[in-house]
């Protein structure tokens, strides 16, 4: 331990208990026209996010970069936010428009929408031809 | 702020340099006018609310994402400045610089 830090270190004590991991944590709403998708993903740039829309699923990926060292010499006292590379799959349970599907990302949530595909319903084929009918 | 009912605790770096601390918490989905920083008794409270900007009609089908009110809250001590305390916010990071008060000041508090 360095001196002059002994202080320091005894006394920036955290108040209450933790157990989170917020990053990647998602939350998925259905209605009418399509899914509405929430994925948490601070500290995460526009450029580092990917999106694979399929029929029935979708594939995202990010990065998210170390955060930069503050100035002078730094050191861990606590490390509890993701930082590397991330992927999830979320598969939905009525087929969608992979075309129709946005996104956008604001405040380190990314925000997906995707709608429902057009379902394709049975046709009755006229038979033509000659004869009484 | 012993009354305060919050529903997740949100995630944070602490990196100490020579000369500050700093403090970088995961706070996806708060806006900066939902966030409120405080110091009471030389204890820093990070307090605030996660919003979902969810569309009438829609119904939740899974959610494993932390929402709505959220605190955490750290002892200063008498070590750091707290009327030094910087602060920033993007991308849904908070990020706070607590300089160190020189040694010879903090030479007294030492047990």
């Amino acid at each position: 331990m360095r001196p002059g830090l002994w202080t320091v270190q005894q006394q920036f004590l955290e108040t209450g208990a933790v157990d989170t991991k917020s990053f990647g944590s998602t939350a998925l709403y259905e209605g009418d026209e399509g899914f509405l998708l929430f994925v948490d993903l601070p500290g995460v740039l526009p450029v580092g996010v990917t999106i694979d829309a399929e029929p029935d699923r979708l594939i995202l990926t990010a990065r998210r970069l170390a955060r930069p060292s503050p100035d002078g010499e730094a050191f861990f006292r606590r490390e509890e936010c993701f930082s590397g590379y991330w992927r999830k799959e979320i598969r939905f349970r009525a087929a969608i428009d992979p075309e129709s599907a946005t996104a956008r990302l604001t405040d380190g949530v990314l925000q997906v929408f995707a709608k429902k595909a057009v379902r394709r319903r049975p046709v009755r084929v006229p038979v033509q031809g000659s004869g009484a009918g | 702020m012993a009354e305060l009912r919050a529903s997740y605790t949100p995630a944070v770096d602490i990196q100490e340099t020579p000369d500050a601390l700093w403090i970088q918490a995961d706070l996806p989905g708060v806006s900066p006018q939902s966030l409120e920083l405080s110091i009471e008794n030389q204890v820093l409270w990070i307090v605030g609310r996660a919003d979902r900007d969810v569309p009438a009609g829609y119904r939740p089908i899974h959610d494993d994402a932390p929402s709505g009110d959220f605190v955490r809250s750290f002892i200063l001590g008498s070590a750091v400045d707290a009327k030094g305390i910087r602060t920033s916010f993007s991308d849904g990071i908070l990020t706070l610089r607590i300089p160190k008060l020189p040694p010879s000041s903090t030479a007294k508090s030492r047990p």
